[in-house]
């Protein structure tokens, strides 16, 4: 019998003379995103396409420039290729449970059969989406006038082939992680060409353990065992040295090596920085910057810095056990704050002084950016202290909404708070260019005595809400790592 | 070394060593542990002096672990007292932190830091002289006999091996008091005696030592007395 026609017969018996489900899924499962795309994706990109410059996309779809359409396509798609491969590191689109792979996997069948159904279930999954996402962004030009509706066919295209390469990539990434095999097995040949022949059941069945305990962990308000589930181990920097010194300043520096350690990790919170802090900025010292920039700015500078933040996410991870380092918890996690605070301010400064170079901002931006950095240093202390989720969220009735609610909510508070900021911030910028305005063309009047008066009260009332909110945030961080620091007293 | 059996019929008894005397006394009076109703850790006395070695022993259940958590300050107690120099034990309390070190489980552990920069890291914190903190490493990694690992990161060590990574880490920080449950756990004999040597080397240099032991050898090695908690 081949290996083809016992692969039917073990699907028959998986399926129990039933039909089997993950297509029907699959199609349900392009439904919900069909809808999703109409409903949130169209209307959300016409709307942000309507607050950016329009000439450059009225170029790309006329065809005037098809050089810098190309790249800046195959520049998206590589990146977004990389970070699909550095996923699949991780979590590969290869997940079947632990039954399958001991029973089947592990059986002498054919290894690219037996997993072929995930890698076709992920592959299709990944064009549909590229396809939405291209027929969203095209969709949206063709609404907004930018272009005619033959834009569309290359959006669905484009976003086909970008499917297929992060499809691929992602499998490729999870063929080349840790643990999957590198080399042909005895007599294998040709044969372990196909990536899903190079992937291991010891392989399978780490992401499947991982899996299942994130899921567990996740379903049980435990962010913290979902993290050290999800957590890779570092493979680099085995010979650099954590360099002795005082108690605070060894902690600095067990904080960076650990970034040195893993460089992907740096490289991606310090751009994220870059990018957030950019976007702030262009928002308190430009007047023509829509609220968007905000929006997205906000998220992207706190993803930035929590993200640099892990040597404080380990401190929160080992509260409970007997305490090894001589120095207090409070001051271990100030110390952990230092390495995030730094390189945050350092974006803040590299990102301001390029844009007000560029005569894109007011450089009087870039110390309000600074400053809403203690914000986003409390986010970081409360989510590395979150500990598991209260009792009432298991209650029946609650569910899932209020565990989602549970774990979004110190986030979302933030974020609320660095956009109430960042637009308090631009008033007092905007008020104080207006004073130097006016003083400049006339500065004896009543208007410019009474436009200082104003723009002081501006300053100040901007200093005050942000120096009350950055204490709030980072006193309910210090609040949550005392709890968790003694809850395990019992 | 004395062996002083206790009462098990009657863990209310005094069941650990007789008064020392001294300042440096670590005294438990009459702890308990109670979650629900439910009986962790019946009635128990302990007493330990500078130099002297306690050795709890008893079977699986009878509340060995909850009382070392009880007496490291971990854990507060239902009822009873742990004082160490007449001041409560609490790990809260930095004074607390500077006397009493404690393997109780497995300890704090970065995976994007090696086993050298563990040591290091756990002597800087503790105010060791940060131009001879990697010669100290390097002398507990010898001491250990696990010289050989380390560059290496957690992940990579093997159960024994991660065994004498923690007992290192534990052993590097300053302590008047180690409080250690099953340090024996996962070792060959040759790391047993080596341990036992270092433990041993410890109280003769001063150093009050509780520990929870199935270990026989351990036990007659180090032990100036014997508490032995009964199963209920």
């Amino acid at each position: 019998m081949s290996d083809t026609a016992r692969m039917h017969r073990v699907r028959e018996v998986l399926a129990r003379g039933g039909r089997r489900g993950s297509w029907q899924n699959a199609a349900y499962a392009v439904y919900v995103a069909v809808l999703f795309a109409l409903f949130w994706g169209l209307p959300f990109t016409q709307q942000a396409l309507r607050g950016v410059d329009p000439e450059p996309w009225r170029a790309a779809a006329d065809g005037s420039s098809p050089a810098a359409v190309t790249a800046w396509f195959v520049g998206v798609v590589g990146t977004l290729a990389v970070v699909a491969w550095l996923l699949g590191r991780v979590r590969g689109p290869i997940a079947p449970d632990l039954s399958y792979i001991d029973l089947v996997v592990a059986s002498p069948l054919d290894r690219a059969l037996t997993l072929r159904t995930w890698w076709r279930l992920a592959r299709f999954g990944s064009v549909i989406v590229g396809t939405l996402l291209g027929l969203v962004l095209t969709g949206a030009m063709a609404f907004i006038g930018l272009a005619g509706l033959g834009v569309l066919a290359v959006g669905a295209a484009g976003g086909m082939l970008a499917g297929i390469a992060v499809a691929w990539a992602w499998l490729l990434g999870q063929a080349s992680a840790r643990g999957a095999g590198r080399t042909a097995y005895p007599g294998g040949g040709r044969a372990v060409a196909h990536p899903l022949r190079r992937l291991t059941v010891s392989a399978l069945h780490d992401q499947a353990i991982a899996s299942r305990t994130m899921g567990g962990a996740v379903l049980m308000g435990d962010l913290r065992g979902a993290r050290l589930a999800a957590g890779g181990r570092p493979v680099r920097g085995r010979a650099l040295r954590l360099r002795p010194a005082r108690a605070f300043q060894v902690i600095v520096r067990r904080d960076l090596i650990g970034l040195r350690r893993n460089p992907i990790r740096l490289v991606a919170a310090t751009l994220t920085m870059l990018a957030g802090s950019a976007l702030l900025c262009l928002r308190v010292g430009s007047p023509e910057a829509s609220l968007w920039t905000s929006l997205l700015g906000a998220f992207v500078a706190s993803a930035g810095l929590l993200g640099a933040a892990e040597g404080l996410r380990l401190q929160g991870d080992n509260v409970g056990t007997p305490p090894l380092l001589g120095i207090p918890p409070r001051h271990e996690a100030v110390a952990h704050l230092a390495l995030p605070a730094l390189l945050y301010a350092g974006c803040v400064t590299l990102a301001g002084t390029g844009l007000a170079l560029a005569g894109r901002v007011s450089p009087e931006a870039m110390p309000w950016v600074t400053a809403l950095g203690g914000i986003i240093l409390g986010q970081a202390l409360i989510g590395a202290f979150r500990g598991l989720a209260p009792t009432p969220v298991f209650s029946p009735g609650v569910g899932i909404p209020a565990l989602i609610a549970w774990a979004l909510a110190p986030g979302l508070f933030a974020w609320l708070a660095l956009l109430v900021c960042v637009e308090r911030a631009r008033g007092a910028v905007q008020a104080v260019a207006a004073v130097a305005t006016g003083a400049a063309t006339d500065p004896a009047s009543v208007d410019a005595a009474a436009s200082a008066a104003g723009s002081l009260d501006a300053v100040t009332g901007a200093l005050s809400l942000l120096g009350a909110l950055t204490v709030g945030f980072l006193g309910w961080g210090f609040h949550r790592q005392q709890v968790q620091t003694d809850a395990h007293r019992g | 070394m004395a062996s002083m059996p206790s009462s098990p019929a009657d863990p209310s008894l005094p069941s650990g060593a007789p008064a020392a005397a001294g300042a440096d006394v670590l005294q438990a009076d009459g702890v308990t542990k109670q979650v629900d109703g439910a009986w962790l850790l019946h009635p128990t006395d302990l007493v330990a002096g500078p130099g002297e070695c306690v050795v709890v022993r008893g079977p699986n259940g009878t509340g060995k672990t909850t009382l070392l958590r009880i007496v490291a300050g971990l854990l507060a107690p239902t009822a009873g007292t742990v004082t160490y120099r007449g001041r409560p034990v609490d790990d809260r309390d930095p004074a607390t932190r500077a006397a009493l070190a404690a393997l109780v489980g497995a300890p704090t552990a970065y995976r994007d830091l090696t086993v050298t920069d563990h040591l290091v890291l756990v002597d800087a914190t503790w105010g060791g002289d940060p131009a001879g903190c990697d010669a100290r490493a390097a002398e507990m990694l010898e001491s250990l006999e696990i010289a050989h690992l380390a560059t290496r990161f957690p992940y990579e060590l093997s159960s024994g091996q991660q065994q004498l990574f923690h007992l290192a880490l534990f052993l590097q920080r300053p302590a008047r008091v180690l409080v250690l449950d099953e340090p024996e756990q996962r070792l060959d004999p040759h790391k047993r005696a080596i341990l036992t040597d270092i433990l041993s080397a410890r109280t003769e240099s001063g150093q009050t030592l509780v520990i929870a032991t199935h270990d026989e050898g351990l036990s007659d090695a180090l032990a100036d007395y014997v508490l032995e908690l009964a199963a209920w």
